[in-house]
């Protein structure tokens, strides 16, 4: 594995301009993934999460910042010179009933990609193809000439997959995959991306607002709050030392599936997300904070290293001092 | 448990419903049967199209018919039978003594009505007061679900989707019902959202003296709050009991396979057990055990027999021929 990361994003900002004014959907996000590993990116509706992963894919224009994959700056790449690159980054969307076109087959949808970008030109090998796709996601071949609505949410979540792979993508960005699929199902779905992780090498970023599905898949949680990340760092140390008081907030949100005494105790986050329009210059999670100081009114807090690979953006934690974690109000 | 038992607040016994649709029969709920105890709150968990809303809906006879036809069984609700009830009866019974709350708090809603005005509706329904009283009482009821009153001239719109599924809660408590039916009421909302909604409910529940049931697909809301839990299985139940035996001592292989299948509870990078297979189609009857076909335990004797509930400790009963493979029973291990 080699160090230079696959995908790098530097400084990376969307606004949105409403009639109430700007929306800051994703303000100032930096991150590199490395070949072959998965960044989870967490964080309730409105933070950005998604806006994040359709941005990195260029299917909306940043509004500045910088997007470099394998060393390419592709920022500013006009639709002709992203065709290429559609091939190596691919999505996989949440709702697997509104991103199959219900009029074609199961053959038709998977074979669609490889056709589009004439990475087969023989028919026979097309339909190979799509077979052998069908045997990886696990869809059994009698499904070939089936419509999307005559199958349930994990077998067209498959198809959704399939068609992600067909062009034997380096990095996918996978948008809430399992959402909208049963508990028995989505474990099926996550173990099938778990093996194709395997298999082909894959890099993922996935998009979710669930945090035992990112525990169990990424290597790295990034947390976001209101277009802006909070928090990032290894999988293993969001969960043992999370430092922001959002984090933590969401952590112990999380309803566990265990009763009695080892039940973990739980502190309930007052307030809901503010919106994003004409943000004041202040930390943009003071209005639910339960550590507020008054720093945190002084203009966005940085992001900063707190221990190796773990970035934290909160006026209380200082580089290198130890962080004090006592209620202020 | 006997039947006149006077803390049963409602029985469901051997509830069959069918929607008779274009394509076939759908056999939803097929021989189902639970009680819920005064002041008590039961979990129905299970996956899309187990039956879970379809016995809710059941239970205020509010089964669209057609396609629904209620086949088999009878709800008691404090010992009557609410498929006998006439048209007056049910109107008094609906949103009074029985209230439900549903999963998407946006179309649950009257966007053209004021959120005062919709909670003071209900409260005008079933009480001889005058409009000003009922507003008052709108009011209260909107400070209780932590809403500032001077809102109760908003919108639907103008509110958030926690806040919204807050004043649903407001509409379905005004009545100060018996038994509250929580339809999935936390699943369009985001987790910090969730939980707040959560430890509201639980606080009304307590504070009201009402029984809750609680369907959910999700277990982390049930170990919230439930005392007791039904695990439902393509219309029946498969088993049943108190929060702890179902989750520190389960006893079907279904539950145990729910279990495994949650990401939260393993360790990163190990795989996940999902239960294989799908469920069964809802258009085939049913001979033997439904859950047999995805079970690694199954025998001969599941595929032909039909597993009951039955009793394996005081509380914890479990329709399974062969629970002995996955239950430890407590004081045990």
């Amino acid at each position: 594995m080699s160090d230079e990361p696959i995908l790098k994003v530097e400084n990376l900002t969307k606004h949105f301009v409403t009639p109430k004014g700007v929306l800051h959907a994703v303000d100032g996000l930096n991150f590199e993934i490395q070949k072959g590993k998965t960044l989870g990116i967490v964080g309730e509706s409105g933070c950005g999460k998604s806006t994040t992963g359709r941005v990195i894919l260029k299917l909306t224009k940043p509004t500045s910042g910088k997007i470099i994959f394998e060393g390419k700056d592709i920022t500013n790449y006009s639709v002709s010179q992203m065709r290429p690159l559609r091939c190596e980054m691919q999505m996989i969307f949440q709702d697997p009933f509104s991103s199959l076109d219900p009029r074609q087959s199961v053959m038709q949808l998977i074979s669609e990609p490889i056709i589009q970008h004439k990475l087969i030109r023989n028919k026979k090998d097309i339909e190979k193809r799509t077979l052998e796709l069908m045997d990886i996601v696990g869809l059994s071949s009698r499904y070939t000439n089936t419509y999307p609505h005559e199958l349930d949410g994990g077998r067209r979540q498959r198809i959704g997959v399939a068609r992600a792979l067909a062009l034997n993508p380096k990095l996918i960005v996978c948008d809430e995959p399992v959402s909208a699929l049963d508990v028995s199902i989505q474990a099926q779905v996550l173990n099938l991306l778990k093996q194709l992780q395997k298999d082909f090498g894959l890099t993922y970023i996935f998009i979710t607002h669930n945090l035992s599905v990112v525990k169990y898949f990424s290597d790295d949680i990034a947390v976001m709050y209101l277009g802006q990340m909070v928090e990032k760092a290894p999988s293993d140390i969001i969960f043992d030392n999370p430092l922001h008081p959002y984090t933590k907030a969401l952590l112990q949100a999380v309803p566990v599936p265990i009763v009695g005494k080892d039940r973990p105790p739980r502190q309930l986050i007052k307030g809901e997300i503010t919106s994003p329009v004409n943000l004041p210059d202040e930390c943009r999670f003071c209005s639910r904070c339960d550590y507020l100081q008054e720093e945190c009114h002084k203009g966005d807090p940085k992001l900063v290293e707190v221990e190796p690979n773990h970035f934290v953006a909160c006026a209380r934690v200082k580089d290198g001092s130890k962080v004090t974690m006592e209620k202020t109000c | 448990m006997k039947e006149e038992n006077k803390d049963l607040l409602i029985q469901v016994k051997d509830l069959k419903v069918e929607y008779d649709t274009d394509a076939g029969v759908v056999y939803a709920v097929n021989g189902l049967n639970f009680e819920i105890e005064k002041k008590h709150t039961l979990g129905l968990v299970g996956e899309t199209g187990a039956g879970k809303t379809t016995t809710a809906l059941s239970i205020l006879n509010l089964v669209p018919n057609p396609p629904g036809v209620i086949t088999g069984g009878e709800v008691l609700l404090e010992g009557k039978n609410v498929f006998k009830m006439s048209v007056e009866e049910l109107e008094k019974l609906r949103g009074n003594e029985v209230a439900m709350i549903f999963q998407d708090p946006m179309t649950a809603l009257n966007p053209v009505m004021t959120v005062g005005e919709q909670i003071a509706e209900s409260v005008l329904l079933h009480n001889s007061i005058s409009e000003a009283e009922a507003m008052e009482r709108a009011k209260e009821m909107l400070k209780m679900v932590g809403i500032s009153e001077n809102r109760s001239s908003d919108y639907p719109h103008q509110f958030s989707g926690g806040m919204r599924q807050r004043v649903v809660i407001a509409i379905a408590l005004a009545c100060k019902p018996k038994l509250l039916i929580a339809d999935e009421p936390t699943t369009a909302l985001d987790v910090t959202i969730q939980a707040q909604v959560l430890a509201l409910i639980q606080d009304l529940i307590a504070k009201n003296d009402m029984a809750l049931l609680l369907i959910t697909h999700d277990l982390g809301v049930v170990a919230e709050i439930c005392d007791d839990v039904a695990v439902v299985y393509s219309g029946q139940i498969v088993e049943k009991g108190t929060a702890d035996d179902v989750f520190n001592h389960k006893a079907h292989p279904y539950t145990e396979g729910l279990f495994n299948s949650l990401p939260n509870l393993r360790k990163r990078g190990e795989d996940l057990e999902p239960i294989k297979g799908m469920m069964p189609n809802p258009m085939e009857k049913i001979v033997g055990c439904s859950f047999a076909p995805r079970c690694q335990y199954a025998t001969d004797q599941c595929f032909k027999e039909i597993p009951t509930l039955q009793g394996i400790a005081q509380t914890h009963s479990v329709a399974c021929f062969h629970y002995d493979a996955v239950f430890s029973p407590k004081g045990s291990n």
